[in-house]
């Protein structure tokens, strides 16, 4: 039985069977296609948000035999890390179900939430690789700290660092995630919330690592984010993270990708690969242990965002699954289409945000998918993510899936072909730090018709 | 009758490769050589077939990575099979050309760059897959190796894109510049930013590094632009 990190990490390294990385995914994708006929696993198209417990349930066992089949493959050393039933009972059972992050007045307590539970969701606010300038990241922050409904805060570091390009691995990649921190942490302190929760995504582990420093950088109340390669696969830089995160004492968000036509086969292949990598993120990422909280990002295998009716689908099953089959704490990472600036931005989150929350998710966002721009966001994203996901908390799944169709309807023809929208400096007098006439425009539009379509959502005009 | 069974058997040849069966598309190919069949019929009307199919049942979602993958190597196989077999003509008119392909260094992504290399071999490229973390100097001694035509490099995170473009400025350094084309793509990677590092093509999806690269051997190739 593998009872800890260090003797996951040895088997990773040194001790697991050597296998070839594409025998691993093709036993994979065999192990999938078996199980989602034993189990009776098949998409519905026009089923946005799963309201089929049963299905939900079949799910999870045919993810938790997956992962018992495949166990996790080491890229760099191509050594397989397998585990018993045993060991996937017992790391369910270490789940606590709560997780405190942040500090002084911005400590929260983030609680398992279950489908169609009304308590509130926890809301980790962020510009996600929207490409934030040395320059304006701390206003660029300040904007989004300022949100009184976002409860923590995801944050990158600049693609240039006074003037110098930013290369993985490189002591510019650990400088830019120091200035990072640094700004962020002002940002947060302009904002009267200085203890408010911290995400780093850094890059590599050196970068993140960098970032640990309770002075200036990341604290204990923290957290680094823990990456998984699609699908089932980790290598060292991600243990060394988790390593790292272990001995300095700070948190973790583990977060994985199930992707949509790869490995892991059609949308309903995906689903169980999302309860595989939740297993995987238990006894890997050590999300097992109380000082973890998960993501899960549905990928597809068109370039656009996650919020077409499958990937909601995937997303939906598989999180519900997850959420009543264990006490894990599991935010939906948002993933638009359009840009900021514009009214379909706007429905995207809406609808990522309704479908995320009546499943038992907590709400991670906003990430577009193709930022084209510098400073390619705002904190009025966040607050917009925040108040749908709020009101969409008093809604059961059915009330919310025809709130999602309606707002699906919206934008599905512009869906591969999303507008790009507008950066920061475009949508934000920077001076004052609030939103420009013509943004708030679009946002008490996308809000009037929220609520015209049976969202409970606060009127702020 | 005669002409209808060939054609019936060059569709079993296209179901064959739909199957993933490559002992099935193997058998199939000896036969119709044997039959006298010539041999750019065989690649056009029967393997060529089913991979279009399989390439459009990737598109539209009734067949993923996996199939994708398979079926290449149950084509590849029948072409090998072909190979000997080609007329100098024949060798000219099918030959797409050489790709070594793979993820930079630093970059462990692998889905991407696999689904390319797979669409590379299904139009009929000779494809060399050097998987992910690969530094420069590997894909260049590898295109050496093989005498490729192009060299595929793609990367996922924006921390890793400066990595295509040391694979250039390796093969200016070396003097190597004009012997390959360099194909880049990859979740960050724009048109602009190919034409910054001196790229000579761009694909934003598997579909469009296809078009490139038949434009790129066909045509000697373009700067990007």
């Amino acid at each position: 039985l593998v009872n800890n990190f260090w003797e996951v990490s040895e088997i990773a390294v040194s001790k697991g069977p050597k296998v070839e990385i594409r025998d691993f995914d093709m036993a994979l994708y065999k192990k999938i296609t078996e199980l989602l006929d034993k189990y009776g696993i098949t998409f519905e198209e026009e089923t946005p948000i799963q309201t089929d417990d049963d299905l939900s349930d079949r799910v999870f066992q045919a993810g938790k035999e997956l992962y018992l089949s495949t166990g996790t493959y080491c890229m760099d050393t191509k050594r397989v890390v397998h585990f018993e039933q045993e060991e996937l009972d017992e790391a369910l059972f270490y789940l606590r179900g709560e997780i405190s992050v942040g500090c002084g007045t911005e400590q929260r307590l983030i609680r398992h939430r279950k489908p169609d539970e009304h308590s509130i969701p926890f809301i980790e606010g962020g510009v996600v690789g929207g490409n934030s300038t040395e320059e304006l990241q701390v206003q660029l922050y300040q904007s989004v700290a300022q949100e009184p409904l976002v409860d923590a805060i995801y944050f990158d570091p600049p693609a240039l660092i006074s003037g110098f390009r930013v290369e993985h691995g490189t002591p510019l990649e650990l400088m830019a995630a120091r200035i990072a921190c640094l700004n962020v942490r002002k940002a947060a302190s302009l904002a009267g919330r200085p203890g408010i929760h911290l995400l780093a995504g850094a890059g590599s582990a050196v970068a993140d690592m960098g970032c640990c420093d309770p002075e200036s950088g990341l604290r204990p109340t923290d957290a680094i984010c823990t990456h998984t390669t699609s699908e089932l696969k980790t290598d060292l830089d991600s243990l060394n993270k988790v390593a790292y995160t272990l001995h300095y004492g700070c948190l973790r968000q583990v977060w994985w990708a199930p992707v949509i036509g790869g490995f892991a086969g059609g949308p309903a292949g995906a689903a169980v690969a999302a309860v595989a990598g939740f297993f995987h993120s238990l006894l890997i990422g050590m999300a097992k242990l109380p000082s973890a909280y998960m993501g899960l990002r549905v990928t597809p295998y068109f370039r656009a965002g996650a919020t077409d009716p499958m990937c909601f689908w995937v997303l939906t099953t598989a999180g519900q699954a997850i959420t009543r089959n264990s006490r894990a704490i599991i935010q939906g990472s948002m993933n638009t289409s359009a840009g900021p600036g514009t009214l379909m931005m706007f429905y995207e989150i809406a609808a990522s945000a309704v479908t995320m929350v009546v499943s038992g998710m907590h709400i991670f966002g906003v990430r577009i998918h193709r930022p084209t721009r510098q400073n390619h966001g705002s904190g009025l994203e966040s607050r917009f993510m925040a108040e749908t996901a709020r009101a969409a908390a008093q809604l059961n799944r059915k009330e919310a899936k025809q709130i999602v169709l309606q707002l699906i309807d919206r934008y599905k023809e512009n869906h591969r072909n999303a507008p790009d929208g507008f950066s920061f400096p475009e949508l934000y007098d920077l001076k004052s730090l609030r939103p420009k006439k013509e943004y708030l425009k679009i946002y008490h539009q996308a809000k009037r018709d929220l609520i015209n379509m049976g969202l409970p959502l606060t009127p702020t005009e | 009758v005669q002409s209808d069974l060939i054609e019936k058997e060059l569709l079993q040849l296209a179901k064959g490769i739909e199957k993933e069966d490559s002992v099935a598309v193997k058998k199939m190919v000896i036969a119709l050589l044997e039959k006298g069949l010539r041999p750019g019929k065989i690649l056009e009307e029967g393997l060529v077939v089913g991979m279009k199919s399989v390439l459009k049942k990737f598109e539209t979602l009734e067949a993923f990575l996996p199939n994708l993958i398979l079926a290449s190597q149950a084509f590849q196989i029948g072409v090998e099979v072909l190979k000997p077999s080609f007329s100098e003509q024949e060798k000219n008119q099918f030959r797409k050309g050489t790709v070594v392909i793979g993820t930079v260094k630093g970059d462990i992504h692998d889905v991407g760059k696999t689904i390319v290399a797979s669409m590379l071999t299904a139009a009929g490229f000779e494809v060399y897959d050097l998987g992910v973390d690969v530094p420069s100097e590997t894909f260049l001694s590898r295109a050496l190796e093989v005498s490729a035509d192009i060299i595929a490099v793609s990367c996922l995170m924006t921390t890793t894109m400066q990595k295509q473009g040391e694979v250039i400025e390796d093969l200016e350094r070396l003097r190597l510049r004009d012997r390959f084309k360099v194909l880049v793509g990859g979740g960050p990677v724009t048109d602009h930013w190919a034409k910054q590092i001196g790229a000579d093509g761009y694909g934003e999806d598997g579909i469009e590094a296809i078009d490139v690269a038949i434009r790129l051997v066909s045509s000697g190739g373009k700067k990007v632009g």
